[in-house]
């Protein structure tokens, strides 16, 4: 059975979910960071954007019964070549060392310097 | 079952430790995320560059290659792939190198063009495994 989740702070207005939970897995649509969830101002350094999406992503895996612990496969998405990511990263996931994709591209959104996707997998319950 | 590190030995890839917040390959139930890998550098052998997509190519398959062998699996097991290439120009060379590994029932794909953080790179590729215990 699938489950929509898009209960959480970050449900997006185009048509697809944030997350999609099908079984054990957790799926996560790519994340923006350029917007405060809490005071809706907008994140104009990529650091800032990065940890943002790591945020939008905890509360997302929340809202499906995962937790950023679960995290199994990362791909992240970046418009410009910036060497601290890794630094920015690793506090913000902690102890999660998923497998990763990484790569540059452009986005629709001109604010947008980083997005970040995962897939996350919840061990015990079918 | 929680989600498990692939440990990786001999000439693969080590991600884990230092700063790099993420792992070469992580086993998720019947599932094997592979992280996507690249096809630069060099033998470490001959010291002769990966500066052909051919060459790359077949570094990016090796490694998931080797990590889908330490999960237990192998690359028939690949559900789907993600090709990320750094032109439209390389995308025939990357399918005739590509073909190779996966003669018959290859996995899923999609493939873009991009850009890559690190110069010289030409080519990376992730990949999903299934692979059932029982």
């Amino acid at each position: 059975m699938l489950e929509f989740i898009n209960k959480s702070p970050v449900t997006p207005v185009q048509p697809y979910s944030a997350a999609v939970k099908a079984g054990n897995h957790v799926f996560v649509s790519p994340q923006n960071g350029y917007l405060n969830t809490g005071t809706n101002q907008k994140i104009t350094a990529v650091e800032d954007q990065t940890v943002q999406c790591v945020e939008n992503i905890r509360s997302t895996l929340q809202a499906a019964g995962a937790s950023i612990d679960d995290v199994v496969d990362m791909v992240i998405l970046q418009r410009t070549n910036w060497s601290g990511l890794n630094k920015v990263l690793q506090p913000a996931i902690g102890k999660a060392s998923p497998a990763r994709t990484h790569i540059m591209t452009a986005f629709g959104n001109l604010d947008v310097l980083i997005m970040i996707g995962c897939t996350a997998y919840i061990p015990g319950k079918k | 079952m929680k989600k498990q590190v692939v440990k990786m030995s001999g000439k693969a890839p080590k991600f884990s430790g230092g700063m790099r917040p993420f792992s070469a390959a992580i086993k998720a139930g019947d599932f094997i995320f592979v992280s996507g890998f690249h096809g630069g550098g060099s033998n470490p052998e001959t010291g002769e560059k990966y500066d052909t997509i051919e060459a790359q190519t077949r570094q990016c398959l090796e490694k998931i290659k080797h990590a889908l062998e330490a999960a237990g699996a192998s690359l028939d097991d690949a559900v789907k792939c993600t090709v990320f290439i750094d032109s439209g120009e390389h995308f025939e060379k990357m399918n005739e190198t590509y073909r190779e590994y996966f003669p018959t029932d290859p996995p899923a794909r999609s493939a873009v063009v991009t850009q890559f953080v690190r110069p010289g790179m030409m080519i990376q590729i992730d990949c999903i495994a299934y692979h059932p215990e029982k």
